[in-house]
């Protein structure tokens, strides 16, 4: 993947992220939690995996629940980039 | 007429000794209560509680904060224990709505676990706030602390005989800002135990996962108690997503489950997932609305040895109604079911009962149907009619007797399984000092079966969305969140100045029909 390409992928799922939780993006650093920082719920939990799903194009797994992701913006960047071909 | 009250069943049940609640995190069990021992437990809390408080014979009402832990079963179990009527409050509620409940509900005790009493801001900011209630905090086994002046008399003067019989309250979203406070008797919560088991028949090797907020009377009575009652074993655990719930049950052989339409969607949309995954689930009970046709029908598929159970129900009548089993009749997907035993249910135009195949309105009468709201003898006149209750929903019954439910008689939507009311959330988002003007609409939404839009008048006109919806972060539950806020010059009114409700959703979709989820 050039590095192009894993920018590219930062950038879109900060914007992702920012849609679901109402927040502007520009204000979005890797470092925060979803949860704690970014105030993201059960609800819109399930809302930007399907988001991410779809703007991917990638199917979540049931090995994908790992505790290891989702838990800041960093760690959903790494997962997404994981699952989307080079 | 049976009398057991659930003070005295939790007394003198026979618990299956090897059963009881497990905690579990990421799937695996982190802590382990057999139902005697927390029933005991429980009992030793109410006897320490009276003692510090004085509390006597009359009852005397306790707000219970729930986590999905063992110790905040137990002190709701406590306060029955002690004589009390339990609140059961969901987990995630915000701390401004509880002070919304605490200042209208007037409750003698607030029960809460550390980490709720934290985000309170400590006892002394609450009992500034709560300034009549006790407050006990729940830091773990056999350590909770009274917080509040001792030795007080918790009994309530002048209490109402309807008040005398209630054994639990549970918190409704209602159209005016507040809850409704659904009292029901012992004999409601026995009857509707009863009726469930009937019909789901779980047994003592069973084991129910239990991840839906302690706060609805859907997971109290029917999860909750009906696991305790069929000596079943109960596993706590958070659910973010429904292959998470494919895990837990695969990982812990769960053989029941209860969950709403938004979660069998997305775990019917994901296809990465094949039987013998959910292979240990036996049946699954699908609440709080109605799923698609094609994805219970998919679902019967893919989970080839699960019973698939529809159901129709509200909080005021304790709550299951209507249920069936899917397998046992498939053609009818659209359904909610058959009455349960000792249910009658009615279908009424304005005047009188409907045939067979027409739709009215749905009254229903049987030994679980409330004894009225809390503070609200109006609104209980209103519903708790000579023909049973009004449940403010539309529907018909077919040739078979099976229930369709097919809308509503107010603005109530249903997001996620949450009936939540329009009136509601305007009212906290018109007190947002820039909002002039508010109407709330809803629009059908594949995941959640309703998607929640706000249309608001600012003042000034340049306010950000992003700052009203940090707000609606801080005033209203995660369900109740709009989940778009969009900035209009008017909203259309009647002639007699009210919303112009008929007119939101096609003037929306004019606008945004791009963004229309259908």
């Amino acid at each position: 993947m050039t590095n192009t390409s894993i920018d590219s992928i930062q950038t879109k799922v900060v914007h992702v992220i920012a849609k679901i939780v109402k927040k502007n993006a520009e204000n979005i650093v890797d470092d925060h939690q979803l949860i704690e920082d970014l105030g993201l719920d059960s609800l819109l939990f399930l809302d930007l995996l399907a988001e991410l799903e779809s703007e991917f194009g990638f199917e979540l797994s049931i090995d994908d629940f790992d505790p290891e992701y989702f838990h800041s913006v960093r760690s959903t960047v790494v997962f997404v980039k994981d699952r989307v071909p080079a | 007429m049976n009398t057991t009250t659930l003070k005295s069943w939790l007394q003198s049940h026979r618990w299956n000794e090897e059963a009881g609640v497990y905690e579990t995190d990421n799937g695996n069990v982190t802590n382990f209560l057999s139902y005697k021992d927390m029933i005991h437990e429980a009992e030793q809390w109410a006897s320490g509680w009276r003692k510090e408080l004085g509390a006597g014979d009359s009852p005397f009402i306790a707000l219970v904060w729930m986590d999905q832990s063992i110790y905040s079963l137990t002190s709701l179990f406590a306060v029955i224990l002690a004589g009390g009527i339990p609140v059961p409050l969901h987990e995630y509620t915000v701390p401004d709505e509880v002070i919304r409940i605490v200042k209208w509900m007037e409750p003698d005790l607030i029960i809460l676990p550390s980490s709720k009493l934290q985000h309170m801001g400590g006892e002394l900011q609450l009992m500034d706030k709560c300034k009549r209630c006790h407050i006990i905090e729940i830091d773990g086994k056999d350590r909770w602390h009274i917080y509040g002046e001792p030795k007080v008399h918790l009994e309530r003067e002048g209490i109402s005989s309807q008040l005398n019989q209630t054994a639990i309250i549970f918190l409704s979203s209602g159209s005016t800002g507040l809850p409704k406070g659904i009292m029901l008797s012992d004999a409601n919560m026995m009857a509707n135990l009863r009726q469930i088991q009937s019909a789901v028949k779980l047994g003592a090797k069973d084991r129910v996962l239990l991840f839906k907020s302690l706060g609805y009377s859907s997971t109290f009575t029917g999860e909750l108690l009906l696991a305790m009652f069929a000596g079943a074993s109960i596993y706590l655990c958070s659910i973010r997503h429904p292959l998470e719930l494919i895990r837990w049950v695969d990982k812990l052989q769960i053989t029941y489950v209860c969950t709403v339409p938004a979660l069998i969607t997305a775990l019917d949309k994901n296809r990465s997932w094949s039987f013998p995954s959910m292979g240990s689930l036996m049946k699954l009970l699908i609440i709080g609305g109605k799923s698609a046709h094609n994805t219970v029908e998919s679902l019967l598929l893919r989970l080839p040895s699960t019973q698939i159970m529809l159901c129709y129900g509200l909080t005021e009548a304790a709550p299951r109604v209507c249920i069936f089993t899917l397998n046992d009749a498939p053609d009818k997907a659209g359904a909610s079911g058959l009455p349960l035993d000792g249910v009658v249910l009615q279908i009424r135009d304005d005047s009188q009962e409907v045939e067979a195949g027409t739709t009215g309105e749905i009254y229903v009468q049987g030994p679980n149907v409330m004894l009225g709201y809390y503070k609200d003898e109006v609104r209980s006149k209103a519903v708790l009619t000579e023909h049973g209750l009004r449940t403010n929903d539309i529907g018909y019954v077919d040739d078979d007797g099976y229930l369709y439910v097919t809308g509503r008689v107010d603005n109530a939507m249903n997001v996620g399984g949450h009936t939540l009311y329009p009136e509601a959330i305007e009212l906290v988002l018109s007190i947002h000092p820039m909002i002039d003007e508010v109407a709330v609409l809803s629009i059908e939404d594949v995941n959640w079966g309703e998607r929640i839009i706000a249309l608001v008048v600012c003042n000034p006109e340049n306010i950000g969305e992003q700052e009203l919806h940090s707000y609606c972060q801080h005033k209203l539950q995660p369900a109740q969140r709009p989940k778009e806020i969009v900035i209009v010059p008017t909203i259309p009114k009647t002639r007699s100045g009210k919303i112009n409700r008929a007119v939101l959703k096609p003037l929306y979709l004019e606008v945004h029909h791009d963004k229309y989820v259908h």
